[in-house]
């Protein structure tokens, strides 16, 4: 059997293959470890670039981490290296740093040769030495597929490792981000929910070769969002062209939909159907604004703002009414008590029994009884 | 050894042409064979070259006919002539 560090050049061009350590662009020899299938997936690597214990590997769009000793020979560096299981999130004081590690539930034992589990709800994971995990410390908490654990012990004794040992912890409802795996992350920051709706209904017309605009707000944390940045697009841009500013102009006849998305956010998104026509008709619709909930005996207010074919209108007026949503008709749960324009006041009436039920607010057109939007409110108590 | 030496070959430093040292007479017969390397590499050898003893060729260098750049992995040397092993290379650079 040859060499291959003689030859390592003629290697590396042939059968070499594209890598990055730690970051850096390489190319190295990329051998499957096939001694005995198991579940972790090891690889040796031999490159001419200098390679260290603790070194990550990006391969395939994979990580792995250096695991052995470097076989240094006269031209090449040789390790063994295996596939990092997970990135676990540490948190410093809100400053967030993810790491690649290897997670293990049992371990290996040189006596024995043999593997022996650990006990349940423990884990061994082993990082990368760097300047960062070395300020690990016991008792530190961070998050392995929505299991926080707590590092119970520390092996530094590997040189380019850190092995933690860990055992499971409790969750923080208050603090941790469970679905992101990070800890204490909400102890730092806030979180935010944002919306995003488009005020012009669900579908509007718009004429060959002419422009209507979009109207959208967004919130965050139900606080609105001056000039949010969003992002336009069309499901079919030959039909109907948007652009950032949310004028969207019929290029020819058919229909798309238009979706506006928060750019930073792009899981918030609302969407409209857009339909190019040659000749105009009336289409009106109908929004209304106001709290989904009303505290017995008090009132609130709300408003119908109406649209033709997506352009708020203000020349068109519509009919109040409040009913039981459950079809009850002997109690009313609230009434109407002031209807001015386009405005009403309801006022949710006293009564204990009524805590929680709902009440259909809704607007009609007073021109056309078909036009028509239902709003559910809600009745809670005054405590 | 009676050798055709009819075909010219030329022989590079390195897989690219901009290494190009000289063009020599040469016989190539097909050939297989394959040789083990540690870590389970394996290289097929598929050609044999005989010509005459001559410096530039070396087990560091590349060969180059029909347009095909090749190898040398192995170098016999008899009295007067050289025995050379060659591996096509998978990854041809013009």
């Amino acid at each position: 059997m040859q060499d291959i560090d003689g030859m390592i050049d003629f290697f590396l061009y042939e059968k070499g293959e594209s890598i990055k350590v730690n970051e850096t662009e390489q190319v190295a020899l990329m051998i499957d470890v096939v001694d005995k299938l198991t579940y972790y997936d090891d690889k040796l690597i031999r490159c001419k670039c200098q390679i260290k214990t603790g070194d990550i590997i990006e391969y395939n769009n994979l990580e792995y981490i250096i695991i052995s000793q470097i076989d240094k020979e006269e031209n090449s560096y040789r390790a063994r290296m295996r596939k990092s299981s997970y990135r676990i999130a540490f948190n410093w004081s809100g400053n967030i740093k993810w790491f690649d590690c290897i997670e293990e539930s049992k371990v290996f034992d040189i006596t024995t040769g043999t593997y022996i589990s650990v006990a349940s709800g423990n884990i061994y994971v082993t990082v990368q030495s760097n300047s960062d995990t070395r300020t690990i410390a016991i008792d530190q908490r961070f998050y392995v597929t929505n299991q926080p654990f707590k590092v119970t012990g520390i092996d530094k004794s590997q040189e380019g490792l850190i092995k933690l040992n860990c055992a499971l912890d409790l969750i923080s409802t208050q603090y941790d981000d469970v679905e992101n795996n990070i800890v204490d992350r909400w102890r730092y920051e806030t979180g935010h929910t944002y919306t995003l709706t488009l005020s012009n209904g669900d579908a509007v017309n718009v004429l060959l070769n002419d422009i209507i605009q979009l109207n959208l707000s967004a919130t965050d944390n139900g606080i609105a969002v001056t000039n949010p940045i969003v992002t336009f697009t069309s499901s079919d841009s030959n039909t109907i062209s948007v652009d950032n500013s949310g004028k969207v102009m019929g290029i020819a006849l058919g229909q798309a939909i238009i979706t506006a998305k928060l750019t930073y956010h792009d899981a918030i998104l609302d969407s409209i159907t857009i339909t190019t026509i040659e000749t105009f008709s009336h289409s009106y619709t109908i929004s209304i604004t106001g709290s989904a909930t009303v505290k017995l005996g008090q009132s609130q207010s709300y408003v119908a703002h109406i649209y033709d074919n997506g352009t708020e209108v203000f020349d068109k007026s519509v009919v109040w009414s409040v009913r039981n949503q459950d079809g009850t008709t002997t109690a009313a749960y609230a009434t109407i008590t002031t209807s001015t324009g386009n405005s009403v006041t309801i006022k949710g009436n006293s009564s204990s029994t009524y805590v929680n039920k709902y009440i259909v607010l809704k607007a009609t057109l007073s021109d056309d009884e078909t036009v028509f939007k239902e709003f559910i409110v809600q009745l809670k108590s005054l405590f | 050894m009676r050798m055709f030496k009819d075909t010219l070959i030329k022989v590079y430093e390195a897989p690219d042409s901009n290494s190009y040292i000289k063009s020599i007479d040469a016989d190539i017969q097909p050939f297989s064979k394959s040789i083990a390397f540690e870590d389970g590499f394996q290289i097929d050898i598929t050609s044999r070259l005989f010509c005459d003893i001559d410096d530039s060729i070396t087990e560091e260098n590349y060969v180059e006919f029909e347009n095909i750049k090749y190898k040398v992995m192995e170098i016999k040397k008899w009295d007067d002539y050289l025995e050379v092993s060659l591996y096509k290379l998978k990854r041809q650079v013009l």
